[in-house]
């Protein structure tokens, strides 16, 4: 089935002592029309299927993209990075991200809040 | 592979808005704007069940039972054939990269394409404690096989057989058309619940009916040929222990919740001829076995609101589905005849109401209607009368609901861990000095960070040296650095003791003159001689730089001290 609602998010924007980063952008896609979308009938959202298309990366190359899906529009999303051994020390918190119905996409340069650019790395789906 | 930085990440959805119109509203994807998502999709969903288990890879996943192929039931099915389907939790078609509906529709159909007995499926439920197991239960082809299908659909097990395999006699050989069927528990406790609708009249194959039986089927995967451990209501007297008259029961399931101690079973109908809802929950023990019945319901019509539909009259009957949300306390009860859903209590069984319709009903007997919630608290319904797949938003005001779901990604860093070449060394100091730790490390493949911390209090960053100006008795403790690069490494424990009193007033005088250097010079051992333990503990301390020795290094300490009649000044030591 054809996706009626596929957004490649550009504006993800992150707190950094280092400022806006370069990926950072004003690009808002497609909130308007959705927000159109039926406002009382809103439902509970949450997201599911974060994936990321890659299977190895070197931020050195660029930002790494992923994705996940709403079941339905969201008001607001974030995302959390987090190292997998301490849940609770989030290194990166990425706002302002596509709160469509589906599939969306977010970039991540590999910095954390501190501007401190993390590891060339493989990634691995644990799926 | 080493060790390396390992990163997750999770996605925090939240709706600030939600459904504010106070009764459960439609909100099925309409893309074009005028037509739902699942428009003429499907021939005849019969089951859906939907993975609300957020540590679960496949979260948010919806698989939908469809039991009949064509334009036969619903012009315009697309989504052709008997068999599961897999959907995003956004409704739509997993995977499925063709152009057309129907195409992208059928490269997500798991089961008949791959194995040919499954036909009909009717319901389907997850296991309850392991969502990556899928079970259908197989009607209308005369075998009323079970199957079970892993999360991608990729691997497909036959586990009860009861054409060719199943036993022939005894309890286990009286189940009819299996009209839901439930998987609990994993590895050797994993149990296949069936609910038996059919064949009440003594059936040709089986002779008994309305049977809820329990199969213990541990780690088999196909063709379970063992007795059921458990046989609720067998036989034709449709006796039940705890429900009088229950006939017909036609859907079931747990709460949903890992480790979950109830089993909801729904009725097709109260009795054999007329009445309308049958409901009952059985409490379950720690190893999945029923236990007792927590309440029943047999004819809600006094607990129904005014209003609602209560009899059979008025069209209440082939109660076809069950569906439970325990973390809300509600669960949803459906008519496949009118279509309509009643909202109940699930810690008392009472209708809570309000009633809503879910599309077109039918009479006809065996298009059922099925039910299930996701994570969030909304109801999907799939109408095999009308070939829809439907989402209900809740009542509940907005912002109900947030996702903290852990995302399946890892990053690994491929270099080794970063080593520690030189461990910070304990020292000691005095109060309004400055003192700094130190640590040499080396790594591959990224730049070292660092992170200081006294205790479990992250006291520095990003640098292999840790200066502390000014020092106060609370900068005393215990000192580790994490060191970051592919992976991280922590350091021994330096200690840093603080001295309150570091003015060599060594005769207690308020003065810092003459009779104190004599005192100061009794210690004195010269350059990287060690001092006596006695002049090395002394306080205040002899050693003013705390090297170990006291030599010359010491005497400029104590030279500007020196103030003859005047008070010490305090900042003559740092």
């Amino acid at each position: 089935m054809k996706e009626w609602r596929s957004s490649m998010n550009t504006s993800c924007c992150a707190r950094s002592r280092l400022g806006v980063h370069a990926f950072c952008c004003a690009l808002i896609v497609g909130l308007g029309s959705l927000l159109a979308f039926n406002q009382q009938a809103r439902a509970n959202v949450f997201a599911a299927h974060l994936e990321t298309s890659a299977t190895s990366w070197n931020f050195q190359s660029g930002p790494i993209t992923f994705s996940y899906r709403l079941n339905q529009p969201a008001t607001s999303v974030n995302i959390e990075i987090y190292r997998a051994a301490d849940p609770n020390t989030v290194i990166r918190t990425i706002t302002n991200c596509p709160t469509a119905r589906g599939l969306n996409q977010v970039s991540w340069d590999g910095t954390d809040d501190l501007g401190t650019r993390c590891l060339p790395a493989t990634i691995t789906n644990s799926a | 592979m080493p060790a390396g930085n390992d990163y997750k990440f999770r996605v925090i959805a939240v709706d600030a808005i939600g459904n504010t119109s106070g009764t459960w509203v439609d909100i099925t994807p309409k893309p074009d704007g005028v037509n739902e998502i699942g428009d003429a999709q499907f021939g005849a969903p019969q089951g859906i069940t939907i993975n609300r288990e957020p540590t679960s890879a496949h979260f948010g996943r919806i698989y939908i039972s469809n039991s009949a192929s064509t334009a036969s039931t619903n012009p315009g099915a697309t989504a052709a054939g008997d068999g599961l389907f897999l959907l995003n939790n956004d409704l739509t078609f997993r995977g499925g990269s063709a152009s057309t509906a129907a195409a992208a529709a059928n490269s997500s159909l798991v089961t008949s394409t791959t194995t040919s007995d499954v036909l009909s499926p009717w319901k389907c439920n997850i296991n309850q404690d392991n969502p990556n197991e899928i079970v259908v239960s197989d009607y209308l082809d005369g075998y009323e096989n079970v199957w079970v299908f892993n999360a991608d659909g990729t691997e497909v097990q036959r586990l009860l057989n009861s054409s060719t395999t199943g036993p022939s006699t005894g309890a286990a050989a009286n189940h009819g058309n299996q009209f839901c069927t439930l998987l609990s528990g994993i590895g050797t406790g994993r149990k296949l619940w069936a609910i038996d609708e059919d064949k009440d009249a003594g059936g040709t194959r089986f002779t008994g009916g309305y049977d809820l039986l329990r199969y213990d089927v541990g780690t088999t995967l196909s063709n379970y040929t063992g007795q059921p451990a458990e046989v609720k209501n067998g036989g034709t007297t449709h006796t039940n222990p705890t429900v009088t008259n229950f006939y017909s029961g036609w859907d079931m399931q747990f709460g949903r919740v890992k480790g979950t101690s109830r089993l909801y079973v729904a009725c097709r109908r109260g009795n054999a001829t007329t009445g309308n809802l049958a409901m009952v929950c059985w409490t379950l023990d720690g190893n999945g076995n029923l236990t007792g019945a927590l309440w029943s319901v047999q004819n809600p019509a006094l607990s129904v609101p005014a209003g609602l539909p209560d009899n059979y009259a008025e069209g209440w009957n082939y109660t076809s589905s069950i569906a439970v949300d325990e973390a809300r306390g509600r669960g949803a009860v459906v008519s496949a005849r009118v279509a309509k859903v009643l909202i109940f209590n699930t810690e008392t069984g009472a209708i809570i109401g309000p009633a809503f319709t879910v599309g077109n009903g039918s009479t006809t007997s065996y298009r059922g209607i099925d039910a299930d919630f996701d994570a969030a608290g909304n109801l999907y319904t799939a109408n095999a009368n009308d070939g829809h797949v439907r989402v209900w938003s809740p009542p509940d005001g907005p912002n109900s609901y947030t996702t903290p779901y852990s995302g399946t990604m890892l990053l690994n860093c491929p270099y080794a861990t970063p080593t520690i070449l030189v461990q910070p060394v304990s020292g000691k100091t005095c109060e309004g000095r400055s003192f700094t730790f130190s640590v040499v490390a080396e790594g591959h493949g990224a730049e070292l960070t660092y992170q200081w911390k006294r205790g479990s209090t992250v006291v520095g960053t990003n640098s292999p040296t840790l200066t502390l100006s000014s020092v106060t008795a609370a900068d005393a403790g215990n000192y580790t650095v994490t060191v970051n690069g592919c992976g991280s490494v922590t350091s021994s424990v330096a200690t840093l003791t603080v001295v309150a009193n570091c003015i060599p007033d060594y005769n207690g005088d308020n003065l810092v003159n003459q009779s104190d250097w004599v005192l100061w010079e009794a210690c004195a051992t010269g350059p990287d001689v060690p001092a006596s333990s006695e002049c090395l503990s002394a306080s205040p301390p002899k050693d003013l730089d705390f090297d170990g020795d006291v030599d010359q290094d010491d005497f400029g300490i104590f030279q500007k001290c020196l103030n003859g009649e005047y008070e010490p000044d305090p900042a003559c030591v740092r």
